[in-house]
């Protein structure tokens, strides 16, 4: 990620892929061990999605644009672990002169502002958040739709995730991205999921993604490790990739890599998946999300 | 301290010149190897000199090239840039003309290889997928209009044939 990127492109780049846990190893280095996020870059304006251990590379990457004043703007999907941890290893944040924009759910129990805070209580970490020399601001989400520089950002309330969780989508002029991890589909767009209210979840998600140029989605387990994990809050990979066909998505990263899983165990799931459904929905791209890939979309 | 056995095909000597290619390298810390070497040479009967080529020669990375109607070549990468494209002013140049005249770029950054698109009209593929950038694992596939490339660690002994 630069600073400004030099022209109209819009640039995907995933600093962290795997899900609940950061893995490192030399098991886990082709799709990456560490933590949620990813950054979007169009023209002047950054986003960042989520600041698991990932977000520490894409740090140290922007530190090294010195003299130039930065203007980030995060979103969280939600405040587990595995999506904020890398905040307090974040270098811009520490850096006078760069302003950083957060946002969350304004849903929780707890104001944002205080579950980050908290992270950074002296019993978790040795450095206060007041430490933050930047211009730091942190934002409940008031409105369903709001914009950041030129990206538009739509949001949406997830309710299949432990405590909740939020999807955003980002228009950049024609194109959309769709970052929708840390949701069950199974929960509602599994075998025999028929209810009224399940239906409704399925319209909300399917209206949500159709037709994006890229849909990063929780694709944490295989199907046969799914019964085992109900309630966990995460997807099987089968049920995101039909929901993903279904909407007409162009491009989709399996996203949210389950710890257990190995590169051999990713490639091997990714190799049956692949051959299933490579002639039936051959208009969308389906990939593993994988750390250090940029994309031009 | 272990005694490694070698098999036979790495106790051959390698002269010179893999030497000087590893010299040359900025992934190879020579007194590092050297001294590697010495210690365990004492545990077994191969000489210091082998012995440095058997550990430097190890994970050096290469491109395999493997082009329509050609014969598949070996071009190893030594931390340098290297641009691919259509012009033989690229250090690997690959004549197609479905290949932009300089369509990317494989560059050494942060101790790891990562390959750029360099704006092609046609793309630059890993594994299938369109990249602008990827930083580059073992075996990943790399398409560049009709020229297929595999990034392997491989012994550079294996690269010099």
């Amino acid at each position: 990620m630069s600073a400004h990127s030099s022209n109209e492109q819009l640039l995907v780049t995933f600093w962290g892929t795997r899900g609940s846990i950061s893995t490192p190893g030399a098991r886990t280095q082709k799709y990456g061990g560490n933590t949620p996020c990813v950054s979007v870059e169009y023209g002047n304006t950054s986003v960042i999605l989520d600041a698991g251990t990932g977000i520490r590379n894409l740090g140290i990457e922007l530190a090294q644009h010195k003299g130039e004043s930065l203007s980030l703007h995060l979103l969280l999907s939600h405040t587990h672990w595995d999506h904020i941890q890398g905040l307090p290893f974040f270098m811009p944040a520490y850096r006078r002169g760069t302003r950083i924009a957060i946002y969350g759910s304004s849903k929780k129990k707890t104001f944002l502002a205080s579950v980050l805070r908290k992270q950074m209580d002296v019993n978790y970490f040795p450095v206060d958040m007041s430490a933050m020399a930047a211009d730091l601001s942190i934002n409940e989400i008031s409105s369903p739709a709001f914009r950041i520089g030129r990206l538009k950002v739509v949001c949406q309330e997830q309710v299949c995730h432990p405590g909740g969780s939020v999807r955003y989508r980002l228009h950049a002029g024609r194109k959309r991205i769709v970052y929708a991890t840390d949701v069950e589909l199974d929960a509602f767009m599994g075998r025999g999921k028929t209810s009224p209210s399940e239906r409704r979840l399925a319209r909300d998600y399917l209206s949500f993604i159709r037709g994006a140029d890229l849909l990063i989605g929780d694709g944490q387990y295989s199907e046969s490790e799914y019964p085992t994990r109900i309630g966990w809050g995460h997807s099987s990979m089968p049920v995101l990739i039909e929901a993903a066909c279904r909407a007409k998505v162009r491009k989709l990263a399996i996203f949210h890599h389950d710890p257990q899983h190995t590169d051999s165990i990713l490639d091997r799931l990714w190799d049956q998946y692949a051959r299933r459904y490579k002639n039936t929905h051959p208009k969308t791209a389906i990939f593993l999300a994988r750390e250090g890939m940029t994309l031009a979309l | 301290m272990k005694t490694i056995r070698l098999r036979k095909k790495w106790r051959a000597g390698r002269g010179g010149t893999v030497r000087e290619k590893l010299r040359q390298s900025p992934l190879v810390d020579t007194e590092t190897v050297m001294r590697s070497a010495r210690e365990l040479s004492t545990t077994s009967r191969i000489s210091t000199e082998d012995m440095f080529d058997w550990l430097s020669g190890a994970n050096a990375p290469v491109l395999e090239i493997f082009s329509p109607g050609e014969e598949p070549k070996l071009f190893p990468l030594s931390g340098e840039e290297v641009t691919i494209g259509r012009d033989q002013s690229n250090r690997l140049p690959i004549p197609f003309p479905n290949v932009s005249r300089r369509h990317a770029r494989v560059i050494f950054q942060d101790e790891e290889y990562r390959l750029e698109d360099l704006d092609s009209t046609n793309g630059t593929f890993v594994n299938g997928i369109r990249i602008k950038r990827c930083v580059l694992r073992n075996n990943d596939q790399i398409r560049i209009g009709s020229v297929r490339m595999v990034f392997a660690y491989q012994r550079i002994a294996r690269a010099e044939k």
